[in-house]
């Protein structure tokens, strides 16, 4: 066998080889996106669940302290109470609205139309949202 | 061209490994990447049921404290009208 063709298979398996991890790499990068949406929307779902608990409960005391006659005191804690249950609100309302962004972005993304720093820059935007989530959701539970 | 079976009989099987390696690791992504993408529909429609859930349920007990609040004013205006009426009584 002669050098040349010896190398030219080596080349070839190498090649071969590198297109596979590559490919296995693309995918990756925006599966990584994918989970990282993915664990955002259940975080924001399972703080509207939360916030619902708190505002219930809160809602309940309010119409308890109204039944007893303690009108002034039951329309000042509803006023604070709706401040407060804006405020979380507002949060999950932005992050149901970035993961949805990211979500859209997602075939752009995946076609290389845009490069890993947008990849990288959605991920970093939405576990700063998975923390802004928590802290607003225990904001809301710890003024009760 | 008196290379080309010495070429086949040793790179033969060499490109065969590395296809064989190709078709392996494509499978497991598509299905790994078929269950990341089930995961991901899953989440956002149950995120988008939670948030439509919340909104209108939220919406219905401000309505009940408030209508609460204001059953609370009516009877202490009520109340406060009674003791008048018993107070201008000759």
């Amino acid at each position: 066998m002669s050098v040349k063709a010896f190398i030219g298979i080596i080349l070839l398996v190498v090649l071969l080889m590198a297109l596979a991890i590559w490919s296995a790499g693309c995918a990756s990068g925006t599966d990584a996106l994918r989970q990282t949406i993915t664990n955002t929307a259940t975080a924001t779902a399972a703080g509207y669940r939360t916030i619902h608990i708190i505002d219930k409960k809160a809602q309940e005391l309010i119409q308890a302290k109204a039944k007893l006659g303690d009108v002034a005191g039951a329309k000042a804690s509803l006023e604070t109470h709706l401040k407060r249950y804006d405020v979380a609100s507002k949060v999950l309302d932005v992050a149901v609205t970035t993961t949805e962004a990211a979500n859209a972005a997602l075939p752009a993304l995946e076609k290389g139309l845009r490069g890993d720093k947008d990849v990288s820059g959605w991920i970093s935007t939405l576990l700063k949202l998975a923390a802004d989530i928590t802290s607003a959701v225990h904001g809301l539970e710890e003024a009760h | 061209m008196e290379w080309l079976p010495a070429a086949l009989q040793f790179g033969g099987p060499l490109i065969g490994e590395a296809l064989g390696l190709i078709g392996q690791l494509a499978t497991a992504k598509t299905e790994e990447h078929s269950s990341i993408v089930e995961r991901l529909q899953n989440a956002l429609s149950a995120l988008r049921e939670a948030q439509e859930t919340e909104r209108a349920d939220h919406n219905m007990i401000t309505l009940e404290t408030l209508k609460a609040i204001k059953e609370a004013e009516d009877r202490a205006a009520a109340t406060k009208f009674g003791i008048e009426s018993e107070g201008t009584k000759p």
